[in-house]
């Protein structure tokens, strides 16, 4: 009979005990790779998540006082009272002194209550915008508004009366009744539109003295509360709607507007896609630490912060 | 009649030899360098992301630098230090030539952001109404 060799049980073993450890190895590697590739996944739509939330932000920004009067220090009345004296606009200066745009740009904090005040520091966890729109109408020639005084402009173009409407005093919203143009930094209020094709004769009334230049664009004004609220980023137009939801999974938000330079930091807070374990997330990079303590957070995700700087030109 | 294992293969059973304990441990050793090359992997793509959030961080403060260079009407701008949590970065600021320049560093890199910008820029806006 032909011997056959084979393994001898020693050998065995230690083949097993060697492929042991290398399988160990093997699975430690793949599991910390998986979780490597978790952690990227989580980051990366952590992000995403914010830079659509200041996507979302960014045209209220941009616009924000194009054609408003600008807050400088040497007058620093000037918005509210080319506003304010005639007549009293109610989405902007309620009676709640707490409530009331001191400017275009304006912080307000978010109270443990819910309600939002005006801040009047450089950072704050909501922010309030007034803002125009293009209307696709303009003027041909200059005109000069003075402060009490009724002017009868033509208007050139196909002016849209969904968006603007002449006051009046029951209107359910008076922003709708306001109208700047870029060249002038003065609001008027829209009393009468006439009747006509692609020009209209509207009648305007000034608070403050100013000038609008020939072939300016008209443009509408428009406010909004910008704010996160659960785990929702909410923007809150004055128009009488109440506050719609445009972005999920943002935790917060915080801004920083410097008076002198002009230029507003916001900082979104954003949740990753997916839930993992409890106390995945350590500590956050970026965050702002007079921010920190604001957020109540589901402990199971992943969280990313983003920011952008936007220069804020009137 | 010869005898296969594996009748479609033809491997001749009693031609083959089985491979040794020194061949085993040699083929996993070769093994573990491989697996050593690819524990690097998670390594370098964690400090990959570091490093590009750094620099996403750094684009970020250079162009906040660079809309304030723009109300800046000093002609010597002081350096400025902002610290975000794990990093701190430097930020230097100039205007010349109808250039704004901001260069911003941290350690392990910089950045330099331009972008043509007028002496007068930070004019932008009357300072009285007429």
């Amino acid at each position: 009979m032909r011997v056959r060799r084979a393994f001898t049980l020693v050998e065995l073993l230690i083949a097993i005990v060697i492929t042991g450890f290398v399988m160990s190895a093997v699975i430690t590697l793949f599991f910390s790779v998986f979780k490597n590739y978790e952690l990227h996944q989580d980051i990366s739509s952590a992000k995403q998540r914010g830079h659509i939330a200041l996507a979302l932000i960014q045209p209220f920004v941009l616009n924000a006082g194009l054609g408003l009067p600008p807050d400088n220090a040497s007058d620093p009345q000037a918005f509210q009272r080319a506003f304010v004296d005639i007549p009293p606009l109610e989405p902007l200066f309620p009676a709640q002194q707490n409530q009331r745009f001191s400017s275009f740009v304006q912080l307000a904090e978010i109270q443990s209550s819910g309600e939002m005040t005006v801040s009047a520091a450089s950072e704050a966890s909501a922010l309030w915008l007034v803002y125009s729109i293009s209307s696709g109408t303009g003027v041909d020639k200059g005109f000069e508004p003075r402060r009490g005084v009724v002017l009868d402009i033509p208007i050139r173009g196909t002016l849209d009366l969904q968006h603007v409407a002449a006051y009046t005093p029951d209107t359910p919203n008076p922003l709708k009744s306001w109208v700047v143009f870029p060249s002038a930094t003065t609001p008027l209020l829209v009393q009468n539109i006439g009747s006509g094709g692609t020009v209209r004769i509207m009648r305007f009334l000034s608070n403050l003295d100013d000038k609008v230049l020939p072939l300016d664009e008209m443009r509408f004004v428009r406010a909004v509360k910008i704010f996160v609220s659960g785990t929702s980023l909410i923007v809150n137009r004055l128009d009488g709607s109440s506050g719609q939801t445009v972005a999920d999974g943002i935790a917060g938000m915080w801004c920083r507007f410097d008076q002198n330079e002009r230029v507003l930091t916001v900082y979104i807070l954003a949740r990753a896609d997916t839930r993992r374990e409890p106390g995945v997330q350590g500590a956050l990079d970026g965050w702002p630490a007079a921010a920190d303590v604001r957020w109540p957070r589901d402990a199971a995700y992943r969280y990313a912060v983003v920011s952008r700087s936007w220069r804020i030109r009137n | 009649m010869k005898k296969y294992l594996f009748p479609l293969l033809r491997i001749d059973v009693s031609r083959k030899r089985g491979v040794s304990l020194v061949e085993t441990i040699i083929a996993l050793l070769i093994l573990s360098i491989a697996l050593i090359a690819i524990a690097g992997v998670p390594i370098m793509t964690t400090k990959l992301a570091l490093s590009s959030t750094r620099h996403e961080q750094a684009t970020t403060i250079g162009m906040r630098e660079l809309n304030a260079l723009e109300a800046d009407s000093r002609d010597i701008i002081p350096d400025r230090t902002i610290a975000t949590g794990f990093n701190t970065f430097t930020a230097r600021s100039s205007k010349q030539n109808d250039t704004g320049r901001v260069t911003v560093v941290w350690q392990g890199g910089s950045l330099v952001l331009e972008r043509p910008l007028s002496e007068f820029s930070s004019v932008t806006r009357r300072a009285s109404r007429e």
